[in-house]
């Protein structure tokens, strides 16, 4: 408890200087003190709650899934190694993007750049 | 003693750790440091408390200490979500987001979950806008909370984001059916006078819910929630409002128009509540651009006529008539206004009416009767066709208002003798000298202008706004440590200009001081201010850190939303613009004519050749000066806090300079632009720019494609477009081949389908900027026809008569340089000079 005590003087010696501060600045010292702990507020369950709950789950699940469907015709795609090179070349993309638009534009070239270039 | 893990820790200890991790969430880290070192000694390897300390002390600002006690941790405890979470966190603190990433992720398997790990994560991932990531997470958190209202709203906000309203009203409503509020009573008042059922955070919750019906295009159900909880809204004109543009966005006109009708009648000067009030009642009157025809002109007219009788005092009503009125009914409306105004001595009036004089027919009137105030003013002390005395300063004001118009239209002299006029009569009016350093600004005295300037200030010492404007003058005219000197008039007194209005985000002052430094030749340090500018934005876009869990909390989701849109496109903002071009403009002039010793040494003794060593001379001294000035700084001090003051080790911005990657570096500003200025053309024109000086056909080919669907006839379009043309055909065999397929495509949408030498030839220039890019054009195709084109250059000056100081400038820069035609340079500086003979460049 004293060293509490002695801290919250060493505080305070501190803050005196800055409360002459311009106004400007007369939250600064406020808003440093903001933290982000907080208690949350809790709620009775229900069957409602739980029933909602089932159905956003497996709204999720759905979309992964269709995620991954699309993910996976994408990945059937061949493109070559050279020609998403080229893209990130030429177009300065990210070689993630390069390879996503070749796939979409079924591995040809020639379409991925006429997209990219517009 | 080796423990490794919180777990296995005798309790008292533990909760000892505990108390540790709760000192430091409420940032009391004095206290923290000290229990976790007490912790620390009793045992030696326990690496969670090791890495708690690092936090610590990297949260108290010994950054590379904290790393290192905290990567010492993780060796020790490689298993530890605490040690990974550790270094998670100070890796989002120093923005390392990828890393930060990383962390949390593998925290996260080690504990699959940590409440506190998934927070952070979500927060991160908000950040980052890893959308689909921060649905995955909180579905996670949902799933184990599902008891508490955030999980639920987190939820939602991150299904609104994804741009699935559906879903996220359906989260909303479930939390909202289950919850249970303490009273439903709302005819029971606390001492406030608000119902007590009433409750903010709730109330915040329904508009959102409202906000995503809308967005979702559910508008009848949004409708119907609004009525249905209008007792449990504590934002009542929100309500209102909302309530209005829904039902208008539904074709209910009638009911829309009562509810703005009542809206218009609380704030009879807002001009949100009169635009769309006028189109519940008559939306096809109610068209941007195209002038009216008669009758729909009189029925607006009516409109506002009514509503005006009922609201005397409102000034919008009468101003935005000014905007559709026509011919006489256009003069009498605007002669009423103005000389209501110049009775009341309104300074503003200038700034007010400015925008309607993008019309001819409107500045004839405007020169009709503002002439005609200041004459029969003048000679009798009454408006024209009136006998009423007017007092004596109507007179002043109505000089002032004179002055300001003699200055749109291009006559300096005759606004400054109205100001001159104006100071005789009332020397202590602070605006008569602002105007007349804005009249001396536009006509190109800017020495002069910042003298007027400074006068003003000395009126009024105590105007912050004088103050700025005249260090904004100062540095227009090169006096770049008197501006810092004014500027410090306002700040104490061991605070310096620059790093104190960079703290501040004076952006005005970094963006002009940029210009000041680089018309003077010194580009490190132009460059240092615009990165200066860039940081602020950086700045301004990590501040939203915090209201991610902030706003979640406190319910107030729907200026939450706003703020993410906000910050997704913060760089799209004007200032930023500025700078940036400013910046990559710099860059490519940096690039062109690198400043360094060994292009000097290239040099030769052209006259061209010449200015250039004298600017490297400049240069070097500016440097010298400023290594001189150094040691007379202050010795790196510690300021207020004890944090060591960082000592500015590239005043003059030489890194920038000496940088071997130029048109990398440029990127910095260029991409941005491209990604939130895109409606600018010189966002495009100026990264083809730097794209024909990488060499890159493709980009270049893009930004000259989104320029051309801007503004097809642009002068700078056209040249670059003959440039791009021309390159390619001279590099074309060294391309790729599908890239030349996909150029050899799009260049003839480009040409017009014509050949370089067609479509130089078939251009129409109207400008004389225009004319100028047309001649620099025929050059490039065709060196021989270089007289014929300075020819049409000159021609094309002596003719114009609006051309601004600028484009002169231009002008004669490139006949001078691309031409190499010093004689029609002279000529053009001749012609200017006649049209400008304030302007300080031709003096």
């Amino acid at each position: 408890m004293a060293d509490e005590h002695d801290e919250n003087e060493a505080g305070a010696a501190e803050n005196a200087q800055p409360a002459q501060a311009a106004h400007h600045d007369a939250g600064k010292a406020d808003m440093d003190k903001v933290t982000d702990f907080a208690e949350e507020k809790e709620m009775a369950q229900s069957t409602d709650l739980n029933q909602t709950m089932k159905l956003l789950t497996e709204q999720h699940k759905r979309d992964v899934e269709e995620r991954a469907v699309r993910d996976r015709a994408l990945a059937a795609v061949s493109v070559k190694a050279e020609d998403v090179q080229l893209i990130v070349t030429e177009l300065e993309v990210s070689t993630q993007k390069a390879e996503q638009t070749l796939r979409e534009q079924n591995g040809d070239l020639a379409a991925a750049l006429a997209v990219l270039a517009n | 003693m080796n423990f490794t893990k919180t777990e296995s820790l005798p309790a008292a200890d533990q909760k000892r750790f505990n108390m540790i991790v709760n000192a430091y969430e409420r940032k009391l880290y004095k206290k923290g440091l000290k229990w976790v070192d007490q912790l620390i000694k009793k045992y030696h390897d326990y690496a969670d408390a090791i890495s708690m300390r690092g936090l610590i002390i990297h949260c108290m600002g010994k950054k590379e200490e904290g790393y290192t006690a905290a990567k010492g941790a993780l060796k020790i405890g490689l298993s530890s979500h605490i040690c990974w979470h550790v270094l998670g966190l100070m890796h989002r603190s120093d923005k390392n987001y990828v890393e930060a990433m990383k962390c949390y992720k593998m925290a996260l398997r080690l504990s699959p979950e940590n409440q506190q790990i998934l927070r952070d994560l979500c927060l991160l991932q908000t950040h980052i806008r890893d959308l689909d990531g921060l649905k995955a997470t909180r579905h996670i958190i949902l799933a184990s909370k599902p008891s508490q209202r955030v999980s639920w709203v987190g939820l939602a906000i991150a299904y609104h984001l994804l741009g699935k309203h559906d879903v996220a009203v359906q989260t909303l409503q479930a939390y909202e059916d289950n919850d249970k509020p303490a009273s439903t009573d709302v005819t029971t008042y606390d001492r406030d006078g608000w119902p007590k059922a009433l409750d903010f955070e709730k109330s915040e919750m329904l508009m959102y819910k409202v906000q995503l019906l809308e967005e979702g295009g559910r508008i009848p159900e949004a409708i119907a929630c609004l009525d249905k909880n209008k007792a449990l809204i504590s934002d009542l004109r929100a309500w209102k409002e909302q309530r209005g543009a829904l039902l208008l966005k539904q074709g209910n006109r009638a009911e829309a128009e009562d509810i703005f009708r009542g809206l218009f009648d609380e704030n009879p000067n807002n001009r949100n509540y009169l635009t769309t009030l006028e189109s519940c009642v008559d939306p096809a009157g109610v068209q941007t651009g195209a002038p009216l025809d008669e009758s729909t002109e009189l029925r607006r007219l009516a409109f506002y006529d009514e509503l005006a009788a009922k609201y005397p005092r409102s000034n919008i009503l009468q101003r935005l008539q000014l905007n559709f009125a026509t011919g006489d009914r256009f003069q009498s409306r605007v002669d009423a206004y103005l000389q209501r105004r110049i009775r009341k001595g309104v300074p503003t009036l200038f700034t007010d009416i400015r925008s309607l004089y993008a019309d001819p027919a409107k500045v004839a009137v405007f020169d009709k009767l503002i002439p005609a105030y200041v004459a029969s003013l003048t000679a009798s002390q009454t408006f024209p066709g009136s006998s009423a005395k007017e007092t004596s300063d109507v007179v002043l004001w109505a000089k002032f208002l004179a002055a300001m118009h003699d200055d749109k239209l291009g006559r300096t002299e005759s606004a400054l003798k109205h100001l001159e006029d104006g100071i005789a009569h009332t020397p202590t009016l602070i605006e008569l000298y602002t105007a007349k350093g804005r009249v001396l600004k536009h006509a190109g005295d800017y020495p002069a202008a910042a003298l007027a300037l400074e006068t003003a200030r000395d009126l009024d010492t105590a105007d912050r706004y004088l103050n700025g404007k005249c260090a904004k003058y100062q540095l227009r005219a090169g006096r770049i440590t008197d501006a810092s000197a004014t500027v410090k008039f306002f700040l104490k007194e061991n605070e310096e200009p620059v790093e104190k209005l960079a703290e501040m985000q004076c952006m005005w002052f970094e963006t002009e001081r940029g210009k000041a430094f680089a018309q003077q030749g010194d580009i490190g340090r132009a460059l240092k201010q615009f990165y200066l500018v860039d940081k602020q934005y950086n700045d301004i876009h990590e501040d939203q850190f915090d209201f991610h869990s902030y706003c979640l909390r406190k319910m107030t989701l729907r200026s939450y939303i706003k703020l993410i849109r906000y910050e997704d496109t913060v760089r799209g903002h004007k200032f930023f613009f500025r700078a940036a071009t400013e910046a990559i403009r710099l860059y490519l002039a940096l690039h062109d004519k690198p400043l360094n010793a060994a292009a000097e040494a290239v040099l030769g003794d052209s006259a061209e050749d010449k200015e250039r060593k004298k600017a490297l001379s400049k240069q070097r001294r500016a440097q010298q000066k400023a290594q001189a000035a150094a040691p007379t700084e202050k010795p790196a001090s510690k300021d207020a806090s004890g944090k060591d003051k960082k000592e500015d080790k590239d005043a003059d911005g030489a890194s920038y300079l000496q940088s071997t990657t130029l048109l990398e570096d440029v990127m910095t500003f260029v991409r941005p632009l491209q990604q939130h200025a895109t409606q600018h053309i010189e966002t495009h024109l100026l990264a083809f720019e730097v794209y024909f000086r990488k060499n890159k056909p493709l980009l270049m080919l893009q930004s000259l494609k989104r320029a051309q669907r801007i503004d097809a006839n642009n002068a700078d379009l056209h040249k670059a477009i003959v440039q791009f043309a021309l390159r390619v055909a001279a590099n074309g065999a060294t391309y790729q081949p599908t890239v030349s397929t996909v150029i050899n495509q799009a260049l003839p949408e480009l040409l017009n389908k014509q050949t370089p030498k067609q479509f130089v030839e078939a251009y129409k220039p109207a400008t004389l900027l225009q004319v100028l890019r047309n001649a620099e054009a025929r050059l490039l195709v065709d060196p021989a026809s270089k007289s014929q084109a300075i020819k049409l250059v000159v021609d094309a000056a002596s003719k114009a008569s609006d051309a601004t100081i600028e484009t002169f400038s231009t002008v004669q820069n490139a006949l001078a340089t691309t031409f190499g035609d010093k004689a029609s340079a002279t000529v053009v500086a001749d012609l200017a000079r006649k049209q400008y003979p304030r302007a300080t460049l031709w003096k």
